[in-house]
């Protein structure tokens, strides 16, 4: 990787540029653009068991410059089932669809997720080559493990599940998701 | 208070599918086959569920209490080294340090 710190700290007027140090600028800008949506309100939904649901408003649209960029997407997405002891999965999308390569291998039955937590921030970075100059649309889709079907199955974002207006016990957070362009 | 959606439906309409982004009727998205219920029904039934829900967290509160203060006075009242009342006084004790909500 070229490191901008051996370019000149200025330029002047006639400097002619090496190839060493135009590969250092080229490094320079490897992040062509940076976006982000910050989910500041709550989300609510049943999820019946076994099944997922999209996470509407937090998903985040890059336009790639070039076929060859790569997407770096990172997400950080406060969790809740409205019962405890069970975790919170989530699984990157890119276009509604869930990124194979970001999540596990393919194993029997079971579901191929992100990211698992229980009750929490959850956070998870995956480098995407989506081969396209279209705009691309990243989410999240989550699901539980919870297996009992005497429970309520809400899951939450930025909320738990009693939400008590108290300063003491109630809170809200908010859930990042980022995309960002690196040039090939 | 502003009515907790979820809460209202979880209690009042345990099967049903829906998602709310955001904490307004507005945001309410129903996706049972089922009618979907006015936001008035669910303003309505909200004083209801949150006595319910506040009720479920005192008793909850109370299972603590009976295990850490009147359980144990049970046991020596058992043994014979506290008397009856002094159970049903530990007990009291609990009831009224964890009250219910009044009713709305």
């Amino acid at each position: 990787m070229a490191t901008p710190t051996s370019l000149p700290a200025t330029f002047v007027s006639g400097n002619v540029l090496t190839a060493a140090q135009m590969n250092d600028l080229r490094g320079a800008f490897r992040v062509l653009q940076v976006v982000s949506t910050t989910k500041t309100d709550t989300f609510s939904a049943t999820v019946a068991i076994g099944t997922t649901t999209a996470l509407t408003g937090f998903t985040v649209t890059i336009t790639p410059s070039s076929t060859s960029s790569k997407i770096l997407i990172t997400y950080d997405a406060l969790l809740i089932w409205g019962n405890t002891n069970y975790g919170m999965k989530a699984i990157l999308t890119r276009g509604g669809t869930a990124i194979a390569g970001a999540t596990g291998d393919a194993a029997g039955n079971r579901t191929r997720i992100s990211s698992l937590g229980q009750n929490g921030t959850q956070s998870f970075t995956f480098l995407d080559s989506p081969s396209t100059t279209s705009a691309t649309t990243y989410g999240l889709i989550i699901g539980h493990t919870n297996t009992n079907a005497a429970d309520s199955n809400v899951v939450y974002l930025n909320r738990y599940g009693t939400d008590t207006d108290s300063a003491q016990n109630g809170w809200r957070s908010a859930s990042t998701i980022t995309a960002m362009e690196i040039s090939a | 208070m502003s009515t907790n959606y979820p809460a209202v439906l979880i209690a009042n309409y345990p099967s049903a599918q829906w998602t709310l982004e955001g904490d307004t009727y507005d945001g309410l998205t129903w996706l049972s086959d089922t009618p979907k219920p006015t936001q008035a029904e669910l303003d309505a039934a909200w004083p209801q569920v949150q006595y319910a829900n506040q009720c479920t967290a005192v008793e909850a509160e109370r299972l603590i209490a009976y295990e850490q203060t009147s359980d144990p006075v049970f046991f020596k009242w058992q043994r014979g080294d506290a008397t009856e009342a002094e159970w049903r006084e530990a007990v009291a004790k609990v009831k009224a340090d964890n009250p219910y909500p009044p009713a709305p």
